[in-house]
This record gives C-alpha cells, sequence and structure tokens, in this order.
C-alpha cells in the first residue's frame, strides 16, 4: 500500500514518463528529437515539458546553431532520483499485486 | 453463526475496494515498465543493424579469399596479396553492412531519432582506426604476420563495443573473434585458415541466427 504514495504524480501521464525516459539514458535531447521519439504535436510536447521544467525534473537550454536557435533538455539530478523512485515503487506493487 | 455471515460480505466489500483503490491494475504498470524500457533503448539503442548483412560479409570474405589464393598465390609471406585482399574484402563488406542497414532503419524510421547510430559509428571505428594503424606499421616493418591477429582482434573489439549500442548477441561475435585472433599468435602456421574462418564463417553463422531470431 505505501508503494502507491511513492508513485511520483507527475509521471501518471505517459508522455512525461516518456520524455523522462529518453532524458535518462541521453546526455541531452533537442525538442524535434522528442518529438519524433514520442510521435505528438508540438503543443503537446511543450506543455508537457513546461510542467517537467516547473518540477525541477528537466532543465532547458536554448542555444544557437548558427543563427538557428535550438533548444535542448538535459534532466536534473531531482528528476534522475524522482524517475528512479517512480520505477521502484512500480516495482514493488508489482510485486504486492 | 449470524454474525460470521455478516463479516464475510463486509470483508469482500473492503477488499474490493482496495483492489480499485490502486487506480493501476497489473497491466498499467506493466505498461508503464514497458513504455521506459522501449523510450530508453529506443533513444539510446540503434536497433536497424542489418542481420542478414553479416552473412553477406561471410560470403563477400569467403569469395575474396578463394579468388586471391586460386589467382594471386595468397600466403603469410605474399604482403601485397594478403593486403589487397584484407582490404578490399574490408571496404565491400563496410559498404553491404552500411548501405542494407540504412535502408532497414528508413523501413523502421529509426534514422531520424538515433542518437546511438553516431556513438555507434565512433564505438565500432575506434578500434577498427587502431587496428588499421598497427597493420600499417607492421607492414613497414616487415612483420605481416601481425596482420591477422590485429585485424581479428580489433575487429572483434569493434563488434564488443557496438553490442551494448545495438543488438546484444553481437557480444558473442566479438568474444569469438577476439579469441581467434589470439589463438591465430600461437599458431601461426594455420593463421590464414583462422583469418578465413573468423571472417567467413563466424560472420555467416551469426548473421543467419541473428537474420533468424529477429528478422523473420
Amino acid at each position: 500500500m505505501n508503494a502507491i504514495k511513492d508513485l511520483d504524480r507527475l509521471f501518471d501521464n505517459r508522455i512525461r514518463l516518456g520524455i523522462m525516459s529518453a532524458l535518462s539514458v541521453n546526455d541531452s535531447v533537442d525538442f524535434n528529437y522528442l518529438k519524433d521519439l514520442l510521435e505528438i504535436t508540438d503543443g503537446n510536447l511543450a506543455s508537457n515539458i513546461k510542467a517537467l521544467e516547473k518540477a525541477d525534473y528537466i532543465n532547458v537550454e536554448k542555444i544557437f546553431i548558427g543563427k538557428k536557435p535550438n533548444t535542448r533538455y538535459t534532466i536534473t539530478t531531482l528528476g534522475k532520483i524522482a524517475l528512479r523512485k517512480h520505477i521502484e515503487a512500480l516495482e514493488k506493487i508489482l510485486k504486492e499485486l | 453463526m449470524i454474525q460470521f455471515l455478516f463479516v464475510i460480505p463486509i470483508f469482500t466489500f473492503n477488499f474490493e475496494n482496495k483492489s480499485t483503490f490502486h487506480m493501476k491494475s497489473k497491466n498499467d504498470i506493466f505498461q508503464d515498465i514497458n513504455d521506459i524500457k522501449e523510450m530508453m533503448s529506443k533513444s539510446s539503442k540503434f536497433m536497424s543493424l542489418s542481420a542478414i548483412s553479416g552473412v553477406y560479409v561471410g560470403i563477400i570474405a569467403l569469395l575474396g579469399f578463394s579468388v586471391s589464393y586460386l589467382f594471386a598465390d595468397l600466403s603469410i609471406s605474399n604482403i601485397k596479396i594478403l593486403v589487397i585482399t584484407g582490404l578490399f574484402i574490408l571496404l565491400i563488406s563496410l559498404s553491404v553492412v552500411f548501405i542494407l542497414s540504412y535502408k532497414k532503419a528508413i523501413s523502421r524510421n529509426e534514422n531520424k531519432i538515433s542518437n546511438a547510430l553516431k556513438i555507434l559509428f565512433i564505438e565500432f571505428f575506434l578500434p577498427l582506426i587502431v587496428g588499421g594503424t598497427i597493420i600499417v606499421w607492421s607492414v613497414m616493418n616487415n612483420q605481416v604476420w601481425l596482420i591477422i591477429p590485429v585485424s581479428l582482434i580489433f575487429y572483434g573489439l569493434g563488434m564488443y563495443n557496438i553490442s551494448r549500442l545495438s543488438l546484444n548477441e553481437l557480444k558473442y561475435l566479438g568474444y569469438s573473434e577476439i579469441l581467434l585472433g589470439l589463438l591465430s599468435l600461437f599458431i601461426i602456421q594455420y593463421s590464414l585458415i583462422i583469418w578465413l574462418l573468423g571472417f567467413s564463417l563466424i560472420n555467416i553463422i551469426f548473421g543467419l541466427y541473428l537474420h533468424n531470431k529477429y528478422e523473420k
């Protein structure tokens, strides 16, 4: 029962879980990469990224490649811990079922 | 007795209440974990490596060896032919693997989203370049016998490296090539046969195995 409390509410959403999973195995990724990976629209991705950014789970970095702006995302230490805790909670619930 | 009858419905009611309170069913959780795994591997692995191209590489090596053995006196002491045969096989093999994997990646829509492809390239070519440099040295210094163990060992190391980023089974291909390379150091007189074995037979066996497993 306690494991359910450990589930991160923010990761109830599949897209946010997907973003975090992809970020956890890459140094940094850009917006279009995530869009292709998750196969979702710009607006949908942007709003979910904003939610994760607000929670300080991801870092947003705007850089310029030549004259083109490029937004890159990295996972924060807090985000890494949150994802790990969430996965551990999922595993725990599975064991209890 | 009456009390006992009352207890049962209350108990089952509680039990059901508890399990719906979970909100997440077992399937939901499995789905979540699968999603996490899929996203992680999709964004860190290149899974479109063409397995059947391994078979072609083996056949190319076999043909290359046979042609230069029959028509150009292939032997350890014949440096020129040995180097030309090796380079020729390497170039054609790499092109075949690249073209077939590229096609497969496009058909699976993987090329766009694979950061891994870039890393894969470096991981595979780094040992190959190191090995290649040693081979150049050994030719320049008349140590031709080194070509066979070095090419097998560094090809094996390349395969071992990319196994983490692609099909895990490539690890065993790496091990086999490295072992054969080391073996050829100890029995130089059979090294040409070991070379043939390493680049044709083993590639064909692994290619067929992986093709059956992943591409059917």
